[in-house]
């Protein structure tokens, strides 16, 4: 008994220690790289595959790489093959060449004879399976497969929405300066499957997406008249929207799409304008002397950003949804133009003119934390990326001597944090972006 | 009245008495010091000595704590096949969901994960109780020669636990052992730059670190916000990456010091980047 009680007393004690609170360390930096990355090439037994196989984690490699968020390695590097990773990877030979994600694939034809292309997203040095994903579609379809891999996989690694999987509208620019052609352009944002929308007749500018449907709305001067129309990509359809007196110009749709905000300029005044697209009733929303244009809705539909030269400069104000409280939001020197509402909500994109440059600048929408990302000599049209954490916009390059030739017009995507500046691949001259929402 | 008191009176002698007659084990006044923590090494004392790798040669066939993480993906069969590396991981374990059409994207859906070390905790349960029993043994056998004093046993007690679970008020990391391992921590910790807000993400991850100082396991403490918000999941599994990189491993921290960084809390806050 006497044992049992000491051993007992004895055990307490050895269980008894010092209190000493478990140790912490605060890390408070850190490095920004891009995340080494190995995709390797899907693996298939169907021959006839071979070009999906290979092309998925090819158009996957360029949109990861793009982002400068992610450094592909070169495959020549790998260790392990597809064929083999069918069983699993094995991750020590991936960390031997500082992989610290992966991505393989299978694509095979199912007996109903569609294609079906699975993939696995790897953490190499945690030695787990972050994503594993399968999805059927005809085999012609396979690029919007790998932007749809894309996406998640960039989700998965930064934990931000992805933008591969959506197209871009842009004016297309070709022929000499004094004949310039501009056509309306769509193509995905990678550049490919371009396409051109409109024939070149009659200048368009200021394309704009609709947030959900596949209608864009732009200004057109068919009949040398300039004003606002609608093109549903899908049917070719395009109309006039309504029958203004005066000139319609900067239209843009509200985030619930029902709605196009636009100016309307008449009796040398200029203010903005709503129109409901179903019961086509026309709300004036701002009444001043002042030029009042380019408005964009807040995400929430209840603000509305736009420019205005009725303080005496050209500057950036907000209202609210109905017209009311405009307040100033711009204070800088030089002139503040083409505010667009970023679709998270926390940003307004605009671009700023200051001693003969051109800025490509954001702002939060109470006025604080300006900031400039980008300098040209011509640089306008800011469109977000639909995550809101890349913009793209277009700059304008003098073409001959002086610029006797015109302008050369290039679209640009860059970073938020103003690194990573990407020219866009286009088949012609590219202005007036404008980045859809993620595809349906 | 009376009465009532002159019987609790007597049987408190009876109880009591006789306890007043055996030797009373009278335990010894344990002397604590109050050290104050400083900013600087205190290692004039000896670092702890751990009798563990004696402990280890007595257990064969434990090879304890070995488990690294390249142990890579959750295999579904228990079988006691050899395999190291090359996991027979057949496809069914990993389940994914179709799309029937391009346009339905189905969400992502996480292999599923099957214990596959079970033995660890069970060994470690297993560990303590043989310990725990040969301890008695050893006690009942030794228990007539010597007089079963309290330090003998706290000693024998002592020996038998593993040591880095008590350090002691002494032992702390100073101020130049923490900020070198945060210098070597931040240089393998990866912030993605596109990473909206990322002011407010700040992960704490567990890290339990073998007496080579290379990381055991690492863990993040809040698991239900990794589970329910992606950005604090890109954000925690940056982290994990930064503790499991290769080029911070092993850890920058005073190998005489492992009862203080066996298990430690890091906390990844990217403030000082925005």
């Amino acid at each position: 008994m006497k044992k049992i009680i000491l051993a007992v007393f004895a055990i307490m004690l050895g269980f008894i220690s010092p209190a000493v609170a478990q140790t912490r360390v605060d890390v408070t930096r850190g490095v920004m790289e891009p995340i080494p990355l190995a995709i390797t090439n899907f693996y298939t037994v169907n021959p006839a595959l071979n070009e999906i196989a290979n092309g998925i984690p090819a158009v996957i490699t360029a949109n990861l790489e793009r982002t400068g968020m992610f450094k592909p390695i070169s495959p020549t590097m790998f260790i392990q093959d597809s064929a083999s990773l069918q069983q699993g990877p094995r991750f020590p030979e991936w960390r031997t060449i500082n992989a610290q994600a992966l991505v393989s694939g299978v694509v095979l034809t199912t007996p109903e004879g569609k294609t079906r292309v699975e993939f696995r997203l790897y953490d190499v040095l945690g030695g787990k399976q972050l994503s594993g994903m399968a999805y059927m579609t005809t085999p012609t379809n396979w690029r919007r497969i790998a932007h749809i891999i894309s996406d998640e996989i960039y989700k998965r690694l930064t934990g931000e929405n992805g933008y591969f999987d959506s197209r871009i509208v842009y004016v297309a620019e070709s022929g000499d300066a004094r004949a310039r052609v501009k056509r309306l352009a769509i193509m995905d944002q990678d550049g490919f499957n371009n396409r051109f929308l409109t024939d070149g007749k009659s200048m368009v500018l200021t394309p704009r997406f609709s947030p959900n449907a596949p209608v864009i709305t732009y200004l057109s001067y068919a009949g040398n008249k300039p004003r606002v129309y609608i093109y549903n990509i899908d049917t070719g359809r395009q109309e006039v929207l309504g029958d203004f007196p005066g000139m319609t110009f900067a239209p843009r749709f509200s985030p619930d799409g029902s709605k196009i905000i636009m100016s309307l300029a008449k009796d040398g005044n200029t203010d903005i304008y709503s129109m409901d697209l179903r019961s086509r009733t026309v709300r004036q929303l701002t009444n001043s002397a002042a030029i009042d244009t380019s408005p964009s809705y807040s995400p929430d539909g209840n603000r509305i950003a736009f420019e205005s030269d009725r303080g005496g400069t050209q500057q950036i104000y907000v209202m609210n949804g109905d017209g009311s409280n405009a307040t100033r939001i711009t204070f800088g020197k030089g002139r503040y133009a083409n505010p667009v509402w970023s679709p998270r909500g926390d940003l307004i994109a605009f671009t700023r003119m200051f001693q003969g440059q051109f800025y490509i600048g954001v702002i939060k929408p109470d006025g604080s934390g300006e900031r400039l990302i980008t300098q040209a000599y011509h640089v306008e049209g800011p469109t977000w990326a639909p995550n809101g954490r890349v913009l793209a916009y277009f700059k304008e390059q003098p073409m001959g001597a002086g610029g006797v030739a015109g302008r050369a017009a290039r679209t640009y995507t860059i970073d938020l944090t103003g690194y990573n500046e990407r020219a866009l691949r286009t088949s012609t001259d590219a202005s007036d972006p404008a980045w859809s929402p993620l595809n349906k | 009245m009376s009465l009532v008191i002159h019987g609790v009176v007597i049987v408190l002698a009876i109880v009591g008495l006789p306890y007043l007659k055996r030797d009373h084990v009278v335990p010894e006044p344990i002397s604590v010091e109050l050290a104050t923590i400083a900013d600087i090494t205190q290692s004039d004392r000896p670092p702890v000595k751990t009798p563990e790798p004696e402990e280890k040669k007595d257990e064969p066939p434990k090879p304890v704590e070995q488990k690294q993480p390249p142990k890579s993906e959750a295999k579904p069969t228990p079988k006691p096949e050899p395999k190291v590396e090359e996991k027979p991981e057949p496809k069914v374990e990993k389940v994914e969901k179709d799309t029937p059409d391009v346009d339905e994207l189905a969400p992502p859906k996480k292999p599923d994960k099957k214990p596959d070390k079970k033995p660890d905790p069970k060994k470690d349960e297993k560990k303590k109780q043989d310990q725990f029993a040969s301890l008695l043994k050893s006690l009942a056998k030794n228990e007539p020669e010597q007089k079963s004093d309290i330090k003998d046993l706290t000693e024998k007690l002592t020996k038998a636990t593993p040591a880095p679970e008590t350090p002691t008020l002494g032992d702390k990391l100073t101020v130049s052992d923490i900020d070198a391992l945060r210098q070597q921590l931040s240089g393998c910790w990866n912030i993605l730059g596109g990473a909206a807000e990322a002011q407010d993400l700040s992960v704490d991850i567990r890290v339990i670190v073998n007496r080579d100082r290379t990381v055991q396991t690492a863990s993040i403490m809040d698991q239900s916000r990794y589970n329910s918000d992606d950005r604090f999941r890109a954000a925690a599994d940056s982290a994990l990456r930064a503790v499991r990189d290769p080029r911070c491993s092993p850890l920058n921290v005073p190998p005489d010091k492992y009862a203080v960084w066996h298990d430690m809390v890091i906390n990844f806050d990217p403030k000082d980047m925005f």
